[in-house]
């Protein structure tokens, strides 16, 4: 018996990757999906598509994080910019293995893809159910031939493929419990980051400065070139704990290479009001602000030189009372703020960003569909940028031209209630990736090019609609 | 008929339901019916200003086949403009012709809606136009609704003339369905003009103006024919504005220095034809900020030098601007003869009463201000009448403490100009950080001579201190030796693992000036005096005040003194003086109560041509909804339905 149990215990620690626990929404099916991040591969000529599923209702034990090899996938994506005779191409086979999913905990928001040493990425998602956690989650270089692989960078849980139940908690309860009942930052949802720059060796008090990025000892023993990461957080903490007092917001830096290793020096006091999209430029790392009674900070910025906090006071100027997503221009002479109530498209510009004192100026702004969420900036030769925005109530992708300050493009029927969106760059067009929060499926677009929007198109689902699931009604214990 | 309006308007509810509107993004106004986008519902909803069975003043929505629910005028998804035809007769009156035009940014579809109360309100038919529609306007003839459609293909801009039928079964006729294929319309379409790499922004038409010369050729002088003037940007974030003649295609400039957002025009009163001045809302992206913003008006009577000239304000030289501070303006109305309450400032200086303006200006703005302006002398209607004056002064020391008073700027002998300064407080710093020199960046291999930007050189002084942060930490400090046209040197290097520098006030001029809104304003020496030549928000003429506007002369003086033998300051000592520039605009705000939702954030306005006193109909999509402001009941500052606001939505 003993013998038995040894030779179980073994075969659990050599085998093929256990199968996730919690159990995550099934392989190959996204579940209200939300963020999601796209990488260039030179094994995948379309790209890796990383997916967390929100897991909203909780039906499943956990959330997950896939990866889908975008040239991999059956039946193929249509080639890009070629036509699709007005039907898009449903695809349901994603090629995902059990090596290319991980569970993470539920209420995923974006996705932030850190390139890392070894020519891979490291995927931080904050997630905004118990415990308030950051995954921070290895997708290696995709090898020649091999499906994409995702492993947990902090420790995982109680399997390899479990990389929630460890991650980093942002609301933790030693904060919590102490006197002051801070730093916390609940509800994390916003991602970026920027590497961690150095002129010295002591900027780098864990490593040595080079080349201008420290080079530190990751959480695994290996050298690593650090990154910032920062969290933003959409609910402000109050101080004492539970007293409804002292309300201010954290905007959380987490290192990319030990990003467990946090304490009370990583939770940046931004004053009242929470944060929902995050930026980095440079020296500054500038974010948006969720709606507070009777205003919210529309947007504030971090000096990751002097660490001081600027509130910019936009909304003095521009009555809007929430924002959401952040963009920086390609030139970093603006910012691209999606605000709701009204619901528009803000552009920002900035003067001395590269100083203690930057300059924030309301310069323009425009009308977008209804619930406008995340955007993505998509630069152009030659050009002012071009933004696609997502609007949630309308099931839109809406298009900004900056150099003519209009909106030139729109794309109808995109999913229900598309939430999150990320773009592969390709020659003068794009392909954009958008998540379909209430009906389970990444939407993909072909923009043949930039300068044409208009003639933007849905040329392809991935995965399998989530509506039998909600409604019981798959066969076969599929997802169809 | 304003009270009786008010009590019988807010009718969001009552009898005529709610029109649950979502996304009001535009609004025209046709006779008695005001048209308004559900952008978010593909459908336009009509607001009678004239219903039957119901009091004068009041407001209904237009009630669908089933008189429970609010008409739907379903149409093309999401539209976001609308255009209206119509025509201005020589009198200044307005006759509306058969059609409602609505497009959608970034579609190419137009959805023509007949705009007949009784038999009508409906879409008729669509057009597919080659490219997606920036803009639509139209114009009344007899027998004809033209219609002009700019478009924009992501590339070029075209602008097209389509002559369509004025009667249902004639454009009914022009295809089987709805649809109307761009390729049938035939000889119905003309390209007016091609505009490559731009797209139009604004599109105006208008009637000649009888005597309309530009250097003394007559232009766009016949009454009855349309003359359009265009707004445009390129793909490169300029713009211009021209009077285009569509029958010759010859074009006049109008000058307004700037791109524009968008443009309107007022009908005829005492001292102009209709369509004779242009107003316009400059592009704030051309510099980035609210700075070069504002609102702008040209002329079109009599041109030169191939161009319509901006306006002379009332002190008989070019305006300035209209603008709304920090913020940028989102919509903007004319109308002539309107008539606004103004407080005694305004009226007859003793008390206040409701004055007739022979054209009335309203811009609205991101701030949720509704800021209404004298559109004939293009002035500010500034309801404080005193000077700027200085209201506190407090001095500090390098550390920002509070200190007791010493001899610095001599505020009690500075003197400004009116109607150039808002309130906010002058800094001066004794040997402060030289504003646009700070922290400039730096390396050991830039030596002794060091780059700075050519736009703020002139702000630095030989003798002044340039203070070094190294790798380090903190170098001591160099002197300027030369000042170049964009670098200065310094007579050593104090430290190596240079990374950045900023210049000091010197000996010649220690105390660095500045104000929170104006930003730097210059440098003092001790025992001189500060000369600044900043920007007026309005001009009130030198005739009326003493302290008006003088061209050339500065907009303050400000002496400076030091008591050098008792109190020489320290490096970073600051002196503040609380600035009132006793500058009021008229703005209105709306009291969100109003609608019972946000009305934090206008986005368009125009004068409904209704009512004896024209109202001011103001978008707010965050509403979402329409609000209607009675002028002459409104006031500066909060207003609502106790001052003629109220809320249809």
């Amino acid at each position: 018996m003993r013998r038995l149990f040894a030779l179980v215990c073994f075969s659990v620690l050599t085998a093929c990757p256990s199968q996730p626990s919690p159990t995550p929404p099934p392989m190959g099916q996204f579940y209200f999906p939300t963020g999601l991040a796209h990488v260039d591969s030179a094994q995948a000529p379309d790209g890796i598509l990383f997916v967390a599923s929100g897991n909203f209702d909780k039906r499943y034990g956990a959330g997950s994080l896939q990866a889908v090899n975008l040239s991999a996938v059956n039946p193929p994506l249509p080639a890009f910019g070629a036509p699709v005779n007005g039907v898009p191409v449903a695809i349901t086979d994603l090629g995902v293995t059990d090596a290319g999913l991980v569970s993470i905990a539920s209420f995923a928001g974006e996705v932030g893809a850190v390139p890392v040493t070894d020519g891979g990425y490291r995927l931080f998602i904050p997630t905004r159910s118990e415990g308030m956690k950051v995954m921070a989650i290895d997708a290696p270089a995709l090898a020649a031939g091999a499906a994409p692989l995702l492993v947990c960078f902090t420790d995982a849980g109680v399997s390899d493929r479990d990389c929630g139940t460890n991650a980093t908690s942002l609301d933790q309860i030693q904060f919590s419990r102490s006197t002051s009942g801070v730093p916390r930052a609940p509800s994390p949802f916003g991602v970026a980051w920027a590497p961690r720059g150095c002129f010295t060796d002591d900027d780098c008090y864990n490593g040595t400065c080079s080349h201008g990025q420290c080079l530190v000892m990751n959480r695994n023993g290996q050298p690593e070139l650090d990154n910032n990461v920062f969290v933003t957080a959409l609910q402000q903490t109050d101080s004492p704990y539970l007293s409804g007092l002292n309300l201010r917001g954290y905007l959380t830096r987490l290192s990319s290479a030990t990003p467990d290793a946090i304490d009370a020096g990583s939770f940046i006091n931004i004053g009242p009001g929470g944060a929902s999209g995050v930026v980095t430029d440079g020296r500054w790392v500038y974010f948006s602000g969720r709606y507070v009674s009777p205003a919210g900070s529309l947007l504030r910025a971090y000096d990751t030189d002097g660490g001081a906090v600027y509130t910019s006071a936009l909304e003095s100027n521009f009555y809007a009372l929430d924002a959401r997503a952040i963009g920086r221009s390609t030139d970093g002479s603006h910012l691209f703020i999606v605000t709701r109530v009204p619901d528009m498209l803000l552009t920002v510009s900035v003067h001395n960003g590269n100083t203690s004192a930057p300059t924030l100026r309301v310069e323009h702004s425009v009308s977008l569909p209804d619930s406008p969420n995340e955007l993505v900036v998509l630069p152009r030769a030659g050009r002012s940028d071009l933004v696609a925005v997502v609007g949630v109530g309308n099931n839109t992708v809406a298009f900004y031209d900056d150099a003519l300050g209009q909106v030139v493009g729109h794309i109808g029927a995109v999913g229900l209630q598309p939430f999150g969106i990320a773009a592969d760059l390709k020659g003068p067009g794009a392909r954009l990736y958008v998540s379909s929060y209430q009906d389970g499926r990444v939407v993909v677009i072909d923009v043949p090019d930039l300068d044409r929007p208009q003639d933007g198109r849905i040329v392809a689902y991935l995965g399998a609609s989530q509506q039998c699931i909600l409604l019981n009604t798959c066969v076969d214990g599929g997802t169809q | 008929v304003a009270a009786l309006s008010g009590a019988v308007g807010c009718t969001s509810g009552a009898s005529s339901g709610s029109a649950n509107l979502v996304g009001a993004n535009a609004q025209v106004f046709a006779g008695t019916l005001l048209f308004l986008t559900s952008s978010e519902t593909n459908e336009l909803r009509v607001l009678n200003f004239n219903p039957p069975n119901s009091a004068v003043g009041a407001r209904l929505w237009v009630r669908g086949p089933n008189p429970l629910e609010t008409l739907s005028i379903p149409v093309l998804d999401r539209p976001t403009s609308l255009g209206i035809d119509h025509v201005f007769n020589e009198d200044g009156s307005e006759t509306i012709g058969s059609w409602v035009y609505a497009s959608r940014a970034g579609g190419d579809q137009i959805s023509i809606v007949d705009i007949d109360l009784t038999v009508g309100l409906r879409e008729l038919r669509r057009l597919t136009m080659p490219a997606p529609v920036s803009l639509t306007a139209g114009w009344t003839l007899p027998g004809i609704s033209r219609l002009y459609v700019a478009t924009y293909d992501g590339t070029d801009g075209a602008l097209y003339a389509i002559d369509l039928p004025q009667t249902r079964d004639g454009l009914r006729a022009l295809s089987a369905g709805l649809a109307v294929p761009f390729a049938t319309l035939g000889a119905r379409v003309r390209l007016v003009t091609s505009l490559p790499g731009e797209t139009v922004t604004s599109l105006l038409v208008e009637g000649g103006v009888t005597g309309r010369t530009v250097d003394g050729a007559s232009f766009c002088a016949t009454q009855g024919e349309e003359c359009l003037v265009l707004a445009t940007r390129d793909n490169q974030g300029s713009g211009r504005t021209v009077m285009l003649d569509p029958t010759s295609l010859r074009t006049t400039s109008l000058a307004f220095g700037a791109p524009v957002k968008f443009l309107t025009t007022h009908g005829k009163n005492d001292v102009a034809a209709t369509g004779q001045r242009v107003f316009a809302a400059l592009d704030e992206t051309a510099c980035g900020s609210s700075d070069c913003g504002g609102v702008l008006a040209v002329d079109t009577l009599t041109g030169s030098a191939g161009a319509f000239h901006i306006m002379n304000d009332v002190s008989g030289y070019p305006m300035v601007p209209i603008g709304l501070g920090d913020a940028v303006v989102n919509g903007l109305a004319v109308h002539a003869g309107a008539s606004l309450y103004v407080p005694a400032a305004l009226f007859d200086g003793v008390q206040a009463g409701i004055k007739l303006y022979d054209a009335l200006g309203v811009a609205v703005g991101s701030n949720s201000d509704l800021l209404f302006f004298d559109a004939t002398t293009m002035e500010q209607l500034d309801t404080d009448s005193a000077s700027p004056v200085v209201n506190t002064a407090v001095y500090a020391d390098s550390a920002g403490n509070s200190q007791s008073w010493i001899n610095g700027p001599q505020y009690d002998q500075i003197t400004f100009a009116d109607g150039a300064w808002r309130a906010q407080n002058l800094v001066a710093v004794w040997q402060g950080v030289v504003p646009g020199v700070a922290q400039l960046g730096t390396s050991d291999a830039e030596g002794t001579t060091l780059q700075v930007p050519s736009t703020v050189i002139d702000r630095v002084m030989v003798g002044d201190f340039v203070v070094f942060s190294s790798v380090a930490g903190a170098c001591d400090d160099a002197t300027v030796t030369a000042v170049g046209a964009a670098s200065i040197t310094v007579d050593h290097l104090p430290c190596t693992g240079r990374l950045t520098f900023s210049v000091r006030g010197g000996p010649r001029a220690p105390f660095v000036v500045s104000s929170t809104l104006n930003g730097y304003l210059g440098r003092a020496a001790e025992g001189g005096v500060l000369k600044y030549y900043g920007p007026y928000l309005f001009h009130i003429p030198s005739t009326q005040i003493d302290n008006g506007y003088r061209p050339g002369e500065p907009t303050l003086v400000l002496p400076f003194g030091i008591d050098t033998e008792t109190s020489q300051p320290q490096r970073g000592a600051s002196w503040t003086l609380a600035i009132d520039g006793h500058f009021a605009p008229y703005a209105s705000i709306v009291d969100p109560t109003t609608c019972a939702t946000s009305t934090t954030f206008p986005t368009g306005a125009l004068f409904e041509a209704y009512d004896t006193i024209p109202h001011v109909m103001v978008l707010y999509p965050s509403a979402p909804g329409v609000v209607e402001v009675n002028p002459s009941l409104t006031g500066r500052g909060t207003i609502g339905s106790s001052s003629g606001t109220y809320c249809y939505h």
